[in-house]
């Protein structure tokens, strides 16, 4: 890569302290003679703190696949990246006396494989018999409930958790991977599960991801599972099996109905299993058989994904049909469904096309993407028909007319674009008519100041050029608009002659008005008016 | 109506007034030397139609042989199509005839602006691109990779350059992306300022990730085995060779044994004193990968 990056990676990052409470005793030996100056013993509490069943979420730097992502990841460990480097080893999970066993684990599990509980006080967090000393980070949290089967399936093992913890050192200066860490000191979280698509139902599987807390149940881990060397496609059923029959479990023993239905609905949350009811024996006779417990560990912060695809970016890359537009499409083994496009040399395509008057017919058509270079023409039309060209065959070519068309018709549906249009034109004719008012208006001397961008002997013009070349034309066209905008046309054109016929036209006058003849009569003296109607 | 009161002079002055305003407006538009023919919004407006923005995708596309699944399709842009669009949509705004000779009259002018609005409409790094637009190229990819991989860095260069090189964004090698959309879940459409003479298209990054090459496990359809490519655990280099095999959980689809796999990759790099945390993920680094197209 041409950017350098680097970065160095550690085993692990031990806090001088891990988090608990202490008790710091201060107290001093004199050696001299007459030990004047001792002072008392000293005592005094400490805490240290660290969270226990709840991340800060300032703490999170980033996870992978990211909340709520959808994609294929199934080549990828998910993981959690926190700010904080010793995180991880701030408290032993058993032993105090071990130091590199990390007290985290990233858990992937799949839907359905366990549940998240709504928030509940801290004590309730763990599996009921374990509890946790004082003190802790939150009175309230969350916690993940699984079954055996599911910590023996898919949880680390004890040494795995030491593998899949480690502290990076990234240099600030590279923004994608510090992402505005203040000392470039990260301690990293990885899950030990490839998220897999459902590849036989052809399903996407939705993961969540969980930051639990280990303490006082790492020995719930699996021991040594058996290792193999490839893993079967279809997803695992077993495990969600097992799950869901705890929950009913729960639900089944669960004092009304109402209550049955909570712990369906809160044992599912937030995956929404639709949970199947399931006969149980009724109480009293193997109640316990095969009935599995319910095992919780607090969750510090958890996301979902979902895991829509499968197959690597590498592969599908490379597997690509790659040409230029137009270019056949791959050989299918399947029969083809449909006629093939029929395709002239310049990549136009032969559809069915319907003109106007309703009259069905087949036209060529290629979109703005071209195999080859095509030359730019200029020209301005105004309606698509000047755009109909001919093409092969006798059939037009209606590539250009139909992308008039659909430009006419994306800018109509868009009112704000079309009322913009309006305006601009209207401001135009507006702004030119106010412009020459201005111009006769304002004073001489006003004039020459705005007409600044007059050229200067030595100098160009000015930025006004082009506005006092336009004045000095509208000055010229007003005082001879014969000489430059052309001869005009009369305002008022003669009227066709008056077929009068043989009648005087004081008797049509009367007529037509409703008037006595006597009185039109009179009225036609005043002098001029007789000649100006005839 | 106080008009009314007014005289005839007064109503005089403040005609002048308004008349001087505008006077005094407009010199101070014409002293500006950016004045442009189209206002800005209609500018954008057009130059997003020239990237081909709404087009319907039948429009791109009339006939689904010419993008069949998993392929990628590279073209050059007709200019002429663009601009026959850009005329219908300016032709909404013509009524008379009248218009129709003003637009005539301005449009070379219309023609150049929008040009030059091409290159602002997407300005990586705020770096918007000058002058007149000239070729423009790009490509349609539809691929599950797409939609599986959302974030696809596209970068095209205008000369050879090695296939693990990744020049800035002002490097002049370097062409200028016109458009980059997601037109549908897994149809990718790509424009490009100029004639690339190489395209990278790249895992996107999200950070460092880790993981294995996952593959059909030796001619079993039914089940998947897994490799990672041995590193030099002091140099991070690569050592080459035989990939070592990853190993998974029985009956746990997708769950690594680690302990076991971390056996097999440190009898690979011959060391012996347990690998930790920081040498196995070391191990297990992946880098995005990019795949080169050339003679596009």
């Amino acid at each position: 890569m041409a950017r350098s990056r680097y970065f160095e990676l550690f085993d692990s990052a031990h806090p001088k302290l891990p988090a608990g409470r202490y008790e710091l005793i201060g107290n001093q030996e004199l050696s001299g003679e007459d030990k004047v100056g001792a002072t008392a013993e000293l005592r005094s509490q400490l805490t240290v703190r660290s969270c226990r069943y709840r991340l800060p979420p300032d703490q999170v730097l980033s996870v992978w696949p990211a909340a709520n992502e959808e994609g294929a990841f199934d080549s990828r460990l998910p993981q959690i990246v926190l700010r904080r480097r010793t995180l991880p080893w701030e408290r032993r999970p058993e032993d105090p006396a071990d130091e590199q066993t990390p007290w985290l684990a990233l858990v992937v599990i799949a839907e359905g494989e366990g549940s998240i509980s709504g928030e509940v006080p801290a004590a309730e967090c763990i599996t009921p018999g374990k509890t946790l000393a004082e003190p802790s980070d939150s009175p309230t949290g969350f916690y993940l409930a699984v079954t055996k089967q599911t910590i023996e399936k898919v949880f680390p093992t004890k040494e795995d958790l030491r593998a899949l913890t480690h502290v990076r050192k990234v240099d600030l200066a590279d923004t994608e991977l510090a992402l505005g860490d203040d000392d470039g000191h990260l301690a990293v979280v990885m899950a030990n599960r490839l998220p897999q698509f459902d590849r036989v139902a052809k399903k996407p599987v939705r993961y969540m991801a969980c930051l639990i807390n280990l303490e006082q149940q790492i020995r719930l881990l699996p021991d040594s599972p058996k290792p193999v060397k490839k893993f079967k496609i279809a997803v695992d059923k077993t495990i969600l099996g097992a799950h869901n029959r705890a929950i009913e479990r729960i639900a089944f023993e669960a004092p009304d109905s109402q209550v049955a239905d909570m712990v369906r609905l809160e044992m599912a949350v937030p995956f929404k299993l639709p949970t199947p009811k399931l006969d149980f024996e009724p109480m009293g006779e193997g109640v316990a058989g095969g009935v599995p417990k319910l095992y919780r560990f607090p969750v510090l912060t958890y996301w979902s994904f979902t895991c829509t695809e499968s197959g690597n970016f590498e592969s599908l890359m490379q597997k690509l049909d790659v040409g230029a537009i137009g270019a056949p499409p791959p050989p299918s083994p399947e029969p083809p469904t449909r006629p093939a496009p029929k395709l002239d040399d310049r990549k136009r395509v032969d559809l069915e096309h319907r003109d106007r008057d309703g009259e069905g017919g087949r036209a060529w058509f290629r979109g703005p993407l071209a195999p080859a270079p095509v030359k730019r023409k200029s020209g301005l039309v105004h309606v698509s028909e000047k755009l109909r060209r001919p093409g092969p065959e006798g059939r037009e070519d209606l590539s250009y007319a139909a992308a008039f068309e659909i430009g006419r018709l994306l800018t109509l549906a868009q009112p704000s674009v079309v009322a913009r249009l309006m305006r601009w034109r209207r401001e135009e004719f507006g702004a030119e008519s106010a412009r020459r008012k201005a111009e006769l208006a304002i004073e001489p001397a006003r004039k020459a100041e705005l007409l600044s961008g007059v050229p200067e002997p030595g100098k160009g013009p000015g930025p006004a050029i082009g506005r006092v070349l336009g004045a000095a034309l509208m000055e010229r066209a007003a005082e001879s608009p014969q000489t430059v905008l052309g001869p005009t046309r009369p305002l008022v054109d003669p009227g066709r002659p008056l077929e009068l016929g043989d009648r005087p036209l004081p008797q049509i006058l009367a007529e037509r008005l409703d008037l006595r003849v006597e009185e039109v009569q009179a009225l036609m003296k005043s002098p001029g008016l007789e000649g100006g109607i005839q | 109506m106080s008009d009314a009161n007014l005289t005839f002079a007064e109503i005089r002055d403040a005609d002048l007034k308004a008349i001087d305003d505008v006077a005094l407006r407009s010199a101070a538009a014409a002293a500006d030397s950016e004045v442009r023919v189209v206002p800005q919004e209609l500018r954008t407006w057009l130059a997003g139609l020239r990237l081909l923005q709404g087009l319907p995708f039948e429009y791109l596309v009339p006939d689904t042989d010419l993008l069949p699944p998993e392929s990628i399709r590279f073209f050059h842009l007709d200019r002429n199509w663009t601009d026959a669009l850009e005329q219908g949509a300016l032709s909404v705004g013509t009524v008379s005839g009248a218009d129709r000779e003003q637009l005539a009259a301005v449009h070379p002018a219309i023609r150049e602006e929008t040009d030059a609005e091409e290159r602002q409409q997407r300005a990586p790094g705020g770096e918007p691109g000058f002058g007149p637009a000239g070729e423009v190229t790009g490509f349609l990819l539809r691929s599950r990779a797409v939609s599986a991989y959302p974030g696809l860095h596209v970068r095209a260069y205008g000369s050879e350059v090695g296939d693990e090189e990744m020049l800035p964004e002002d490097d002049p090698r370097r062409l200028r992306l016109l458009r980059l959309e997601r037109l549908a879940p897994a149809v990718l459409l790509a424009l490009f300022d100029g004639v690339p003479a190489i395209v990278h298209v790249e895992e996107p990054q999200a950070g460092l990730q880790f993981g294995v090459r996952l593959d059909a496990g030796g001619g079993d359809a039914e089940s998947l085995a897994a490799w990672v490519p041995p590193r030099d655990p002091d140099t991070a280099s690569d050592l080459g060779g035989e990939d070592v095999a990853v190993y998974f959980r029985e009956e746990a689809p997708g769950v690594l044994d680690l302990q076991r796999t971390a056996a097999a990759i440190e009898e690979r790099i011959g060391s012996s004193d347990g690998l930790n945390g920081a040498e196995l993920a070391l191990q297990m680094i992946r880098y995005p990968f990019r795949q080169v197209f050339g003679d596009a």
